[in-house]
């Protein structure tokens, strides 16, 4: 295993969180917690990025120029993936603000029995 | 002149699509203006279709005239003709929602609506114009965020939480997407897609690993997207909820153009050897042909006409998914006439269960009953759709599933025609019993036979409508001119190899 994705400390960091978020994702019946999970995605992979463009010894490139300087292009993606990653969290959240005033829960199972019609809104109990 | 008519065809969406909000107070103004605006985008692409087929491919550079640090936009009669395909579909759409979109969406949503249908079509065009993979991550990511809206903006209890479930599943499948291109830019050094594929070719035998890590990555991101087979799960909910209107974007269009990513990366990134080499073609042909079977036999055990409608967008994604991994340009000319051929039937079938609803409101199956005289010309076009679902001679459906077996046999994979087959045969099975009750089953009053007379349906629904009928008609009886504009943008990548 002495491949190109293995051979730094960071990348196989970046993969476990990857996974991690995944399961949040998947494993969590909370919708809030499956949009925290797809966060937690989104920063594994900016730190994909980020230690792509790192290299142990570099600075920083800006002006007067210093060499060797960091390649700024991975940051400037991470830059852009962050407003995309801002903006779809923002409109999770509010789908998830409408859900909870139609449904009264946020749990995703709830949410199936009621839409199948097998309880009711009052049958729900205490939210989580 | 062609980089002036490439930026005006995309600019016009954008400018109008975030101007409109200004004009909320006149709903009806807005609407039409933004019908004309994607009306103008699809003129001018097929100028720019004529031009390119004329003179040629160009390359248009963004914000840098450096091609390793600036965005590429490549024109060639791929791009073109897909976009050309996918504006003028749309300003059909656009034309019906005119009308049928004030029973969904709230009046001072309407705008919004507007906006957000241009967004969209804006990032489409940009996703097919482009040749720089983080590119069409942000673009996918509008794509994305607007579609969803598209479904949301009904405000019903469905739409929400369809809404959520694809708004998730579509970031996961983008942030597989980038991870996968982070692994290539890591490789390579390179975004722009021409270029990764240049310097991946030595790099493989090295670095296995990481080649099949990033290759997996982006094609089940883009499987997800694209609602392939076990991926599906989020269509039906989100494509059944949302407005007719609405769904026949999604459904025809907005699924193509993650496909046409795939393509892009299969071709233009990997190239046909090496995705050989990773097996990538017996994946695609694999996902395909089950996503045809499992699409048409989930559709069988649906009462909800757009439920059905939805499960066989799983089902001819399978096809379109089979011609792609055939990997020769008969395969991509089945696959590309099979984009347009579904995008045009798709719409025609989603907008005239949208007049049902609209002056009936009916959407089971088993209200069905005498649908075809009450609504003679939309339940006609909603037949000639189906059959072309099925594949009758004489509809596009027929000259798309005719190319496919063509190309499966000359690939030698001859069992790829029994599956097309039998998956024809399902479709007709749920297609079928809708027609047979519509022409042959009674209506719940008598009042209304002996008199057929046309729906009570405004015409610029029923217009679009007719439109896409025909269209469907006239595909399926001189497919050849069609072919031939086609084969032009499928041989594009299989010239340099």
């Amino acid at each position: 295993m002495s491949d190109l994705l293995t051979q730094q400390i960071h990348f196989v960091g970046a993969f476990t969180l990857f996974l991690l978020g995944l399961f949040i994702l998947v494993a969590n019946t909370n919708l809030v917690k499956k949009i925290l999970g797809v966060n937690i995605m989104n920063t594994a992979v900016f730190y994909f990025f980020v230690a792509i463009g790192s290299n142990p010894g570099t600075q920083a490139p800006i002006y007067p120029q210093v060499i060797p300087f960091t390649n700024p292009l991975p940051t400037s993606f991470i830059l852009t993936g962050i407003v995309v990653s801002v903006s779809i969290t923002v409109y999770a959240l509010a789908l998830v603000m409408n859900i909870y005033r139609t449904f009264g829960t946020i749990d995703a199972r709830q949410i199936r029995l009621l839409q199948d019609g097998r309880i009711t809104r009052d049958e729900l109990g205490s939210p989580h | 002149m062609n980089s002036a008519l490439l930026i005006s065809q995309i600019l016009l969406l954008l400018v109008v699509g975030v101007s409109l909000p200004l004009f909320h107070k006149f709903p009806k103004a807005v609407a039409w203006a933004a019908t004309l605006t994607v009306f103008a985008s699809s003129v001018v692409g097929g100028l720019l279709l004529y031009n390119i087929n004329q003179t040629g491919a160009f390359i248009y550079v963004f914000s840098s005239a450096n091609a390793v640090v600036g965005i590429e936009l490549v024109v060639n009669s791929f791009s073109a003709l897909l976009t050309f395909i996918m504006t003028s579909v749309s300003s059909l759409i656009l034309l019906y929602s005119i009308e049928s979109i004030r029973k969904d969406v709230a009046t001072h949503q309407l705008a919004r609506y507007y906006t957000l249908l241009l967004v969209l079509l804006f990032a489409m065009l940009i996703i097919i114009y482009t040749n720089d993979l983080f590119n069409t991550y942000v673009f996918m990511a509008i794509v994305a965020i607007s579609a969803t809206a598209l479904v949301s903006i009904k405000q019903k209890k469905e739409n929400f939480i369809a809404s959520f479930r694809y708004l998730l599943l579509n970031e996961m499948a983008s942030l597989s997407y980038l991870l996968g291109v982070a692994i290539l830019y890591l490789l390579t050094g390179h975004l722009n897609m021409s270029m990764v594929h240049d310097s991946l070719q030595p790099l493989v035998s090295d670095y296995s690993l990481a080649v099949y890590a990033a290759t997996g990555l982006i094609v089940i991101g883009l499987s997800i997207k694209a609602a392939v087979f076990p991926l599906h799960i989020w269509l039906p909910d989100a494509h059944s909820s949302a407005p007719s209107a609405s769904s026949a974007m999604l459904s025809a269009i907005v699924i193509k153009a993650y496909l046409i990513v795939l393509i892009k990366f299969v071709y233009v990134v990997l190239g046909t050897e090496l995705a050989k080499e990773l097996s990538l073609d017996l994946y695609i042909i694999f996902v395909g042909v089950l996503g045809m079977m499992m699409g048409s036999f989930f559709a069988l055990g649906q009462r909800d006409v757009k439920r059905i409608l939805a499960y066989s967008s799983v089902s001819q994604v399978g096809y379109i998914m089979v011609g792609i991994g055939l990997m020769s340009p008969l395969g991509l000319l089945a696959a590309l006439f099979h984009i347009l051929s579904h995008a045009v039937m798709k719409s025609a079938l989603f907008l005239s269960t949208g007049v049902f609803i609209y002056t009936k409101k009916r959407r089971k199956v088993h209200q069905f009953q005498g649908l075809g005289y009450l609504v003679p010309l939309s339940m006609l076009v909603f037949g000639i759709g189906s059959l072309g679902m099925i594949g009758i001679p004489l509809t596009s459906g027929f000259i798309a599933k005719f190319q496919l077996s063509i190309s499966a046999a000359s690939a030698g994979e001859g069992w790829i025609i029994f599956m097309v087959l039998i998956s024809s045969f399902l479709n007709a099975v749920y297609y079928l019993p809708i027609l047979l009750r519509a022409y042959i089953g009674e209506p719940e009053s008598r009042e209304h036979l002996g008199k057929i007379k046309l729906e009570q349906a405004p015409v610029t629904m029923l217009l679009p409508v007719a439109v896409l009928g025909l269209g469907i008609i006239l595909m399926g009886i001189f497919p050849n001119q069609v072919l031939q504009v086609m084969e032009a943008a499928a041989s594009i990548f299989f010239e340099v190899s």
